[in-house]
């Protein structure tokens, strides 16, 4: 399932999927994965995720059932 | 110089499984090259030993390093129900294949003698490979238990 939630949260922050796999330390192509939903990451690869992004957890990566 | 990865987890997870696969390609190809050769082309010791001795040291390091770990293996849990499996496919598999090198390599007197130490051999290899199973398992359901009380809470 796409990421959209994590997409926008990165747009919000003004960041291009390069810049933010620099700052988190990963591979373009594994941010643009996660975001398709082709790659579930680590739970200590969301985390660093989250606080760059400034959101929480729950913000992008948890799912609602009827989502 | 290569101190430091550079991978991150995504292409480390998507490189071991390629490993992964790569093993396994490996250690059944060696496998059936052993039997191929010596089946088919009555290869001595000396010829397939270098092979076997790869083999070997796969099978017995990953071996060891699942019990270990207290890993048995993808698809069935340490007991009697899958050491009976294993014990009757390997057995089939082994000595369908000795049975061959014998008959193809004309290592009989007469054909119901090598029918009856077949059978004999079945029999012995069967138990063995049993046995060896049930001890791996238990030795294994010990290791799973000593790895959770290793990680229990304390309240």
């Amino acid at each position: 399932m796409k990421n959209i939630r994590m997409k926008i949260a990165r747009v919000g922050e003004d960041l291009s999927q390069a810049q933010l796999a620099e700052k988190v330390g990963v591979t373009r192509q594994t941010i643009g994965m996660i975001e398709a939903g082709k790659f579930n990451p680590s739970l200590q690869l969301c985390v660093t995720i989250c606080k760059i992004l400034n959101v929480t957890l729950n913000d992008i990566f948890w799912e609602e059932e009827n989502v | 110089m290569f101190k430091r990865k550079v991978v991150d987890e995504r292409e480390k997870m998507e490189m071991y499984k390629i490993e992964h696969y790569g093993f396994w390609l490996v250690f059944w190809g060696l496998l059936i090259s052993i039997f191929v050769q010596m089946i088919a082309f009555d290869a001595s010791f000396k010829e397939i030993g270098a092979e076997w001795i790869v083999f070997m040291c796969m099978a017995i390091g990953s071996g060891v390093a699942y019990g270990k770990a207290g890993h048995y293996d993808y698809y069935t849990e340490p007991g009697l129900k899958s050491s009976l499996i294993y014990a009757t496919v390997f057995t089939i598999i082994f000595e369908v294949a000795f049975g061959l090198y014998f008959y193809i390599n004309d290592m009989y007197y007469n054909l119901m003698g090598l029918a009856i130490t077949i059978v004999i051999a079945t029999v012995f290899m069967f138990f063995t490979i049993l046995i060896f199973l049930l001890v791996t398992g238990k030795v294994i359901a010990k290791r799973r238990k000593k790895l959770e009380e290793d990680f229990e809470e304390d309240i």
